[in-house]
């Protein structure tokens, strides 16, 4: 189906109650700590599964970005990011927010993400008609190098360490093997067990994994009370937030371009994006704006909000053309479209056209509903993040419950749901990487057959998949990524400079709860 | 070069380091997988075109759980020595122990008892587990839930959630 304005309209005006509903629920999710988009989208995982393809997608996409709104307004208010790609957030508009212009820094993330959502969605919508053509030349042999990157690249991006996200990502393949091969169909690694016959279930093992393992870590902090915010918020600073976004068109576009370049990398996500767009706001700071930083930059502010929105464009060209997904929330979006049988990739375009041009066009409708219900949530937005813990945690356990069983209908599910959930605990506890785990288990399917396949294409030899010059690109990358620890120490034994801030991490909450446990890498 | 996570040592009157022994964890859970699926699949009679796949990654795991293993044995981090800090993750590990607890009965009354009353049941027990002081809000939240799960789960999105002994009256 081809690119058509009159489509993307008429997609827009179908489908705005699932927008709105989407990004009012994303801005109270995003809003409230201990929930992000990925754990709560896993949690609504069943409901969403229960829609028609379209409309899952779309509900999903909006509720990413009302949280990458939503997840502003604890961080100004009360120094608390709502989820970890507002970290950064947290340093400018809480500055702001004790210089008493509050107000204007929800005005300025809610119109800086409405930017970047806007210019995210345009972006996506003109790039992959150039790139589909591209990705159709992808027969399975780089198919199975391209997964194969995905999975090795997100331990570096997302966490820092390439080792332990080797072993969270090919723990994730050898899970995946269990069910029945894809070549010639025995069954492996079920135990004896009949409910393993269809291999591990994915969606239990999701919700186990980004939201119940958030539970055992909230459970953990033992904290279950929060301080409440002191502000009181006026319609017309947040309006005037607005302004400022409209008179610095330069740090708008540049932190949306970092975005949605950031979205475009598999397991990178918000946190990578608003920190890498809040560097460079600082580096290209003019003289007047400089000593700001740190203090209450608007700029700085602007930065890290419009790349969180605009990541949400470059992260759907990934899942769509090549089903690699660009942050957790993709890989339950991933989850729910393989549920419904759609297969992403090169053909997903031609064989389903009117749902992936409808998830395109969905991000304008969400950057309009964000602006409006953002400045409107902005306003009550003191008692909403107040809600405690104490609350929250038994609602969320028992969605966690629903999540697990419905998808199989059997208890087994939730059986699952809790082992992933304490493996997703230990793993970010100590280090590792739930995401890569979880692509692996998602993935490991595809990547079998397509290996498989590649290997007969070569009359069983393997010297098939350093052949095609898209492979070896692929490997090339790789290889960089796997030998750039060993770069890096070398050019640091070099020249002694100091080591810039890591970024935070991509994907779920980090563990700010392990502070006092020795060995705890954080994010 | 001193400091947690570096090799090497500490110097006299800083604090005590250890290898991080518990961040093997994960990678021992790993290759005690890989190795029960090869068994799995070995005692089962699979042909080894099947098993050759399991077997690859098994072998790509175990050597990144070697590099893990000298990462880990190369480490030092600090050993936590602040009794507060030690009472504080004691109790922590506690919470997490009891909460396991209650999911797994909670799986279990979900199963035979159904959604309507377990629900209820296992919710007012972690209000109260978690500290909330309004036991009215609590009980008004444990009955109000079951409800809004029949309507949005098992009315609206039409899913088979189990009934326990209420089936004959609700279905």
């Amino acid at each position: 189906m081809e690119f058509s304005l009159s489509l993307i309209v008429a997609q827009m005006l179908a489908h705005w109650w699932v927008t709105l509903a989407g990004v009012v629920a994303g801005i109270l999710i995003g809003a409230t700590p201990g929930l992000t988009s990925s754990n709560c989208t896993a949690i609504m995982l069943p409901f969403i599964l229960a829609l028609r393809p379209v409309t899952g997608v779309i509900f999903v996409i909006s509720l990413h970005a009302g949280s990458q709104v939503g997840n502003s307004f604890p961080a100004i208010l009360l120094n608390i990011p709502g989820t970890p790609s507002a970290a950064v957030t947290t340093i400018e508009g809480h500055a702001l927010a004790r210089l008493g212009q509050a107000s204007r820094a929800l005005g300025v993330c809610v119109f800086g993400s409405v930017f970047g959502g806007i210019f995210g969605g345009l972006a996506s919508i003109m790039l992959i008609p150039w790139l589909a053509p591209v990705a159709l030349r992808f027969s399975p042999v780089e198919l199975t190098v391209i997964i194969l990157f995905g999975i090795v690249v997100i331990g570096p991006i997302s966490r820092g360490s390439l080792i332990k996200g080797l072993v969270s990502g090919l723990f994730g393949l050898l899970v995946s093997t269990s069910g029945p091969d894809p070549m010639w169909g025995r069954f492996r690694g079920t135990f004896g067990l009949v409910e393993l016959y269809d291999g591990v279930p994915l969606v239990p093992a999701l919700v186990g994994l980004m939201a119940f393992s958030e539970l055992i870590s909230l459970v953990f902090k033992g904290q279950t009370d929060r301080p409440t915010a002191l502000q009181s918020i006026t319609m017309k600073e947040i309006l005037k937030g607005g302004l400022d976004v409209i008179k610095r068109p330069i740090e708008s576009f540049r932190s949306s371009i970092i975005g949605l370049i950031v979205g475009i990398i598999p397991g990178a996500g918000g946190s990578v994006a608003s920190a890498l767009a809040y560097q460079q706001a600082a580096v290209f700071a003019t003289k007047k704006e400089a000593p700001k930083f740190g203090k209450g930059s608007v700029n700085g502010l602007l930065a890290a909000d419009a790349s969180n929105n605009a990541m949400i464009g470059g992260a759907l060209i990934t899942l769509f053309l090549l089903a690699i997904p660009g942050s957790s929330t993709d890989a339950v979006l991933l989850v729910a479209l393989t549920y419904h049988g759609l297969v992403m990739g090169p053909e997903f375009f031609h064989m389903n056209g009117d749902l992936a041009w409808a998830a395109l066009s969905s991000q304008f409708a969400a950057a309009f509903f964000c602006g409006l219900c953002g400045v409107l949530l902005a306003y009550v937005m003191g008692r909403m993040v107040n809600v405690k813990l104490i609350i929250l945690i038994p609602f969320i356990s028992v969605l966690t419950f629903i999540g697990g069983f419905a998808s199989m209908g059997l208890t087994f599910g939730i059986y699952v749901m809790l082992v992933c959930g304490l493996l997703g605990y230990y793993m970010k506890k100590h280090g590792y990487v739930p995401l890569a785990f979880l692509m692996g288990l998602v993935l490991g399917g595809q990547l079998e057959a397509n290996f498989f396949r590649g290997y007969r294409m070569g009359h069983r030899s393997f010297s098939i998949f350093f052949e095609s010059p898209i492979a070896l690109t692929v490997w090339g990358l790789m290889l960089i990524t796997l030998l750039s620890p060993l770069l890096r120490s070398l050019f640091a034994k070099r020249a002694p400079a100091p080591t810039p801030a890591p970024f935070p991490d991509a994907g779920t909450p980090d563990d700010q709860a392990d502070e006092p446990l020795a060995g705890a890498s954080g994010r | 070069m001193t400091g947690p996570g570096s090799p090497g040592g500490s110097p006299p009157g800083e604090p005590k380091k250890a290898i991080p022994w518990e961040e093997m964890g994960i990678p021992i859970v790993a290759v005690l997988y890989a190795l029960a699926t090869v068994i799995d699949q070995s005692v089962r009679g699979m042909e080894f075109k099947t098993l050759l796949y399991s077997l690859v990654l098994a072998g790509a795991l175990l050597l990144a759980v070697l590099g893990c293993l000298i990462q880990t044995v190369r480490k030092r981090v600090a050993k936590e020595e602040n009794p507060e800090k030690l009472r504080e993750m004691a109790q922590g590990r506690k919470r997490i122990l009891i909460f396991m607890a209650w999911a797994a009965i909670f799986a279990v009354a979900f199963e035979f008892l159904g959604y309507v009353i377990s629900i209820p049941i296992m919710m007012y027990i972690l209000f109260l587990w978690l500290g909330m002081k309004s036991k009215l809000l609590a009980l008004a939240f444990s009955l109000g839930m079951p409800l809004a799960v029949f309507f949005v789960f098992d009315r609206w999105a039409q899913m088979d959630l189990p009934l326990g002994p209420l089936s004959r009256i609700l279905n």
